[in-house]
């Protein structure tokens, strides 16, 4: 378990972060970073080949290597008695069946775990890994998209079943056509921290995991389902998450492997990835081809939009994401209609990564937008606003709030749009070529469930506890925000507790949802505990004896009267009275019935500024802004760090951000830091981060909305625009790296 | 037996002195605040700071301990984040924290372990050196900005540096922890106490440099192998002018030859070129025989000296011989080098005042990026014609490769845009890039065409170019 104190005064602005102190010196502890008594180290084998069967596995050298306690591999593993996640609410957005690790011959993707060896020491471990020799029934894999569109299929479910509104493929017959594809390849979350669990049995049925994950709950939930285990018998922890991105969203094999290593040997398990597993272990960002077709008046109003798109999945997982929902809601349009499919290829599953499907499906359509800009010779700004969506198109419903225009006018505004001369390839500075380019997203603002206790202690502190984990936005800072605000206590007596599955029940961090989420319940539990207060100190004998609990005032850790402030009672005096030592309150939140009245949605706009050189080709970002329209921001510092840090993702994504597989075997080429660009500092140019601040009425008590995936919609597709406004070249494949340009 | 200082403690281990720095940090240490966050030097989540002393005097550097052996450290100060930390933040930490500079946290103490070494070293007190100290740290929450300001409030606490030695000042501040005033003595002290080197027997023995490539390559291999550590060698360092020639010890860093007078005075675009070159901790590391027999065809400082027309020395501990570094390479990763020899020595003549000379690359990162294709060009013009002329590219064959056709093309010719053109068509018959995951085969003859369009730019400022601007095939 975490526990976060704010250790400062009462702020005069923004909280500054309560576990700042643990970082800079060192003492945040991540889920690597544990060291047990008899600790022992595994590491895992990998299949070389991408499809085919086991042949033979020969593990006697690797056995008699010093130091090595026990190697698994399907030969030998023990039975995992359930695999099935039933009725798991966390469950992944796949349909198949979870590769089961160890429990059978199948290869499925090269770099697949397919034994473990468990050794006294990590480099015995690693020693050994390399004497287990493997033979193979090899098969021909398929690992590219390109060539095998023609198998792409719609998958399951209502869901992505082809949209239709008004008429289908209406560009067609409109005045202004435009038809353009779009490419983004393999983008991989990459963390800083390697995905590392430790994991160790007390008996045959209890066992406690620390694990790098982004749901406590959901990951104790899988390993329940997978061992067959009662709830109180499985403890996860994670106390701090060194980022995630999507990347911890699952429980993924190596996680079930481990366990089972410490169930095998009956000792404490430590794994951890390498960075080059991290490409095929832990997800990543699908390979996409999409395909906007846009009609439109010559005044520039959407007549007709359709959007396709071919993505990619494994052989045993259906994987999808929401590539092509922006286009349903983003613009006013009578007529649109999408085609979403997906190919099974010989590779892991793909997963969730920052702004998922949206981000995707925001690059094309943003991108397109911006054609249709030159096609009608109008403003692309001006284009977007003519074609607002006043109220949701889909749902016919309207939004519960959008300030998208203000975004627009502010984000406008800031970087100096008026002052461009907008036609394309006519700006320079020196040997650069300069541009302009804007991009817009939105992303559906949830509000899920979770569960908040609260205590108040004697001496008037207050601990809040959720089993929530936070992979860096600075969860347990907000919600010491928000809980000082509503419940009226200087933010330095108030604990949050999180990072322990045996806390109750909160969410799993993604899809810009914890603020809402947990955020909404710790205003809950707050409010419930202040009534509980209120029934304390009003009863007969009481401090406050008579008043009326709505005549009572919460401030400073202080219950005053609002017609007399001279009467007032400490919180710590109302836990006295109590005889007890605390008083404690558990609330469970959830949303009400509003999503059925409104469509909620936070919205970003992106503008950026480039400078392309003219003999190389290189692109530098000189000038971001972003401005974000997320409902009310809680905590301006930790929002401002969360906004760009989805831009630098941004940046990745258009400039540098490309998993290269070499099809011929089905290996990534470029599986590390070196070679797998992501931006680093002299790459982030002045970013500004902006925001409407303007609280949502209808979402939840806080007014907040999601902020995470918006920073980084429709942030490529800025950069992409702005290339084109400064050299006159449309690059529609990701990464926009030299070579795109020059050709 | 290895010894060093690590934070306020005297170690002496008996771990292998090819085991790596990071390892023992953490394992054998259990100080936990050093991340693991590649094992290959490109994240910047394991940097240390390591203290040595040169001509007398205490001197702080960032490495990445990932790709430290203990060899490397032996008789220096290593400091971990645990050993800048205080009773409360220290300013650099309370900077970090108060500029809301970290996110998830995974990074930060490999960026506060920087900035640390910002403030620990002779540089100058502002905030383009401060940036510059965290060019080896990547993040992948925060967007950077908020670290740069905190960079930024760091700079201004140095400013009041002023003349004073950086470990005096940091310490008199309470910037660092006050034990850092003693350690210039206590290393003094160790150096005295060390029993002459580490054991470096044998002939069969693997020599490392700084070790920046090679624990990339074999770290498992190395951890116990007979390793012979030609970094701490004072004979190998230090770089020098005699008469109009230039000598580089080999186990001169990168860094080294940033700080020194010669490059400074003769290469007055030097640093700016370096900054093109990975990261702060890797240059720290890094040597430049290391560059040269690592072999990578696109090694920055091989592609540099060949364009010098650098000379080796080899040795084998008996018999030297000299070598042109161009002659050193035989194919890919093959090398005119026996295995018990090694490079003694690097020489090169000064540019005269006639002799110019230019380094480009292109990468698609900024910083701590390979290249895709690199080139240097040094050439000597007397009354507007080429007397002598020296073209490298790296990125374009198996070797790095000294292109001697189009050398011996320019020389005696003059300085215009035809000629520019029509050696360019000739370095693309002495090449032979091949595709991958940097970039097409063709995308990089066209790239080694526009740089050596790039140098002639960038050293004949007068020169008419726009035909050479207008035309991008070669």
């Amino acid at each position: 378990m975490a526990t976060h104190q704010y250790l400062g005064g009462q702020p005069d602005e923004a909280l500054d972060r309560v576990d700042g102190r643990q970082k800079v010196t060192g003492a945040a502890k991540y889920s690597v970073d544990d060291i047990l008594p008899g600790l022992t180290y595994a590491v895992l084998v990998e299949s070389t080949i991408a499809k085919g069967h086991i042949k033979k596995i020969d593990t006697k050298k690797a056995q008699s290597a010093p130091g090595v306690l026990a190697i698994i591999y399907h030969g030998n593993a023990p039975a995992i008695p359930g695999y099935e996640t039933g009725g798991n609410p966390a469950k992944p957005p796949t349909g198949g069946e979870p590769f089961r690790v160890f429990q059978n011959t199948q290869i499925y993707f090269a770099g697949q775990p397919i034994a473990i060896v468990i050794a006294d020491t990590y480099e015995r471990a690693i020693y050994a890994a390399t004497l287990v020799e493997t033979e193979y029934n090899k098969d021909d894999q398929r690992t590219d998209i390109e060539g095998n569109k023609d198998k792409a299929v719609v998958p399951k479910g209502p869901r992505y079943a082809d949209y239709i509104r008004g008429e289908a493929d209406a560009y067609k017959n409109s005045v202004i056509k435009i038809e353009a594809e779009y490419i983004i390849p393999v983008e991989v979350h990459n963390p800083m921290e390697l995905h590392a669990t430790t994991a160790f049995w007390d008996g045959e049925d209890k066992v406690t995991v620390f694990d790098k994950t982004q749901g406590v709950k959901s990951t104790q939930r899988s390993i329940m389902d997978a061992f067959k285990l009662k709830e109180q018998n499985v403890q996860v922890n994670t106390d701090f998450v060194g980022g995630g991105f999507g990347s911890g969203l699952r429980t993924w094999p190596h996680v079930i492997a481990a366990v089972l290593a410490a169930k095998k040997i009956n000792k404490p398990v430590k794994l951890v990835l390498t960075r080059p597993q991290m490409f095929t272990m832990v997800g990543y960002r699908p390979y996409s081809w999409q395909k906007i077709s846009l009609g439109a008046t010559r005044d520039g109003v959407l007549t007709g939009l359709t959007h396709e798109a071919i993505s990619e999945t494994s052989t045993y997982e259906e994987f999808t994401d929401r590539t092509v929902d922006i286009s349903k809601v983003m613009y006013a349009c009578p007529n649109v209609n999408t085609r979403y499919k997906i190919v099974a290829l010989d590779k892991s599953t793909p997963t969730w990564m920052r702004g998922p499907g949206e981000a995707t499906g925001a690059y094309a359509l943003e991108c397109a937008i911006d054609e249709l800009s030159y096609a009608v010779n109008l403003d692309p700004l001006e284009l977007r606003i003519r074609n607002h969506a006043d109220v949701d198109p889909v749902r016919n419903l309207p939004w519960s709030s959008k300030y998208l225009k203000e975004c627009y006018q502010k984000g406008a505004e800031a970087i100096g749009w008026n002052k461009r001369n907008p036609k394309p390839n006519s700006m320079q500075e020196g040997e650069w070529q300069l541009g302009y380019g804007m991009g817009a997203g939105n992303f559906n603002a949830n509000r899920g469930r979770a569960t908040v206790k609260a205590t108040l202690l004697a001496d008037g502190s207050l601990v809040l506890q959720s089993a929530v984990s936070d992979s860096g936005p600075g969860t347990a800072t907000t919600m010491t925000s928000i809980a000082s605000n509503v419940f009226g206590l200087s933010p330095g007596k108030i604990t949050f507790e999180l990072g322990d599955s045996s806390l109750p029940p909160g969410p799993t961090q993604g899809g810009s949802t914890t603020t809402s989420t947990l955020g909404s319940a710790v205003h809950d539990v707050c409010v419930a505990l202040q009534q509980k207060m209120a029934e304390l100190v009003t009863i007969q004998g009481s401090l406050l004896q008579g008043a009326k609990p709505e005549n009572l005032h919460f401030e400073k850790g202080y219950i005053t009267l609002k017609t007399d402030a001279s009467k007032k009672v400490a919180y710590a005096d109302v836990v006295k009275q109590t005889g007890s030592s605390q008083l404690e309150v558990t609330k469970d939140s959830q949303a009400g019935d509003e999503r059925n009245k409104y469509s909620i949605y936070s919205f970003a706009v992106h503008f950026v500024q480039v400078q392309v050189h003219r003999l190389t080709g290189v692109v530098r970002i000189k000038k971001v802004v972003t401005v974000a329209d997320a409902g009310k921001i809680i905590n301006e510092k930790t929002a401002a760090s969360q906004l760009m840090g989805g831009v630098v993702s941004g940046i990745g994504m258009a400039l540098m951000e490309d998993a290269v597989m070499d099809h011929r075997f089905g290996r990534y080429v470029n599986n590390n830091l070196a070679d797998y660009h992501v931006p680093v500092s002299a790459d982030v140019p002045d970013i500004k981060a902006l925001f409407i601040d303007k609280p949502d009425p209808f979402i939840n008590p806080i007014g907040s909305k999601g902020l995470g995936e918006i920073a980084n919609v429709g942030f490529a597709a800025a950069v992409a625009n702005a290339v084109y406004h400064a050299t006159g070249k449309r690059i529609r494949t990701l990464p926009i790296t030299p070579d795109k340009l020059l050709r | 037996m290895i010894n060093f200082i690590l934070n306020n403690n005297e170690i002496n281990t008996d771990r292998p002195a090819g085991s790596l720095l990071l390892d023992f940090i953490r394992y054998n240490q259990h100080l936990m605040g050093t991340k693991i966050g590649c094992r290959e030097g490109d994240c910047g989540a394991c940097t240390v700071l390591v203290g040595d002393l040169e001509n007398g005097e205490l001197q702080y550097r960032s490495f990445t301990s990932c790709l430290t052996p203990l060899g490397n450290i032996h008789g220096k100060h290593v400091v971990t984040v645990e050993g800048i930390n205080m009773d409360d933040l220290n300013p650099i930490q309370q900077c970090m924290a108060d500029a809301s500079a970290t996110q998830c946290g995974f990074c930060t103490p490999g960026f506060v372990m920087s900035l640390a070494g910002f403030c620990l070293s002779d540089q100058d007190a502002n905030q383009q050196n401060a940036v510059a100290a965290i060019d080896g740290n990547i993040c992948r929450c925060t967007g950077y900005k908020s670290i740069e300001r905190a960079a930024g409030k760091i700079t201004e606490l140095m400013q009041q540096k002023g003349n004073q030695e950086a470990v005096e000042f940091v310490t008199a501040n309470n910037i660092l922890p006050g034990y850092f005033a003693s350690i210039k003595e206590r290393l003094q002290k160790l150096s005295l106490a060390l029993n002459g080197e580490l054991n470096q027997p044998a002939s069969t023995a693997q020599f490392a440099g700084g070790g920046t490539d090679l624990y990339v390559q074999k770290p498992e291999e190395l951890k116990e192998a007979n390793v012979r550590f030609l970094y701490n060698k004072d004979v190998l360092k230090g770089i020098r002018k005699t008469g109009n020639k230039c000598f580089v010890g080999p186990s001169a860093t990168v860094t080294d030859l940033q700080g020194s007078e010669v490059m400074r005075q003769y290469f007055p675009n030097f640093n700016k070129q370096v900054k093109l070159i990975s990261s702060t901790p890797i240059r720290n590391m890094a040597t430049i025989a290391g560059n040269f027999i690592n072999a990578s065809p696109i090694g920055d400082f091989t592609i540099f000296f060949l364009a010098l027309n650098a000379t080796l020395v080899l040795s084998d501990g008996n018999k030297t011989r000299e070598l042109p570094l161009h002659k050193l390479y035989k194919g890919y990763k093959t090398l005119d080098k026996r295995p018990e020899e090694f490079i003694e020595q690097i020489w090169f003549e000064l540019p005269g005042k006639n002799t110019f000379f230019n380094f480009e690359k292109v990468s698609k990162r900024t910083h701590l990026d390979i290249a895709s294709v690199n080139t240097a060009i040094q050439l000597t013009v007397v009354d507007g014609t080429i007397t002598e002329a020296h073209l490298s590219a790296g990125g374009v064959g198996p070797i790095p490769k000294l292109l001697e056709q189009t050398s011996e093309f320019l020389r005696g010719r003059a300085v215009t845009e035809e000629v520019i053109n029509d050696a360019i068509d000739i370095a693309q018959s002495e090449i032979s890039p091949i595709s991958d995951a940097r970039g097409t085969s063709g995308y990089k003859r066209l790239l080694l065409g526009q740089l050596i369009k790039a140098h002639f730019i960038a050293l004949f400022p007068h020169l008419q170019v726009k035909k050479l601007l207008l035309s991008h095939s070669s």
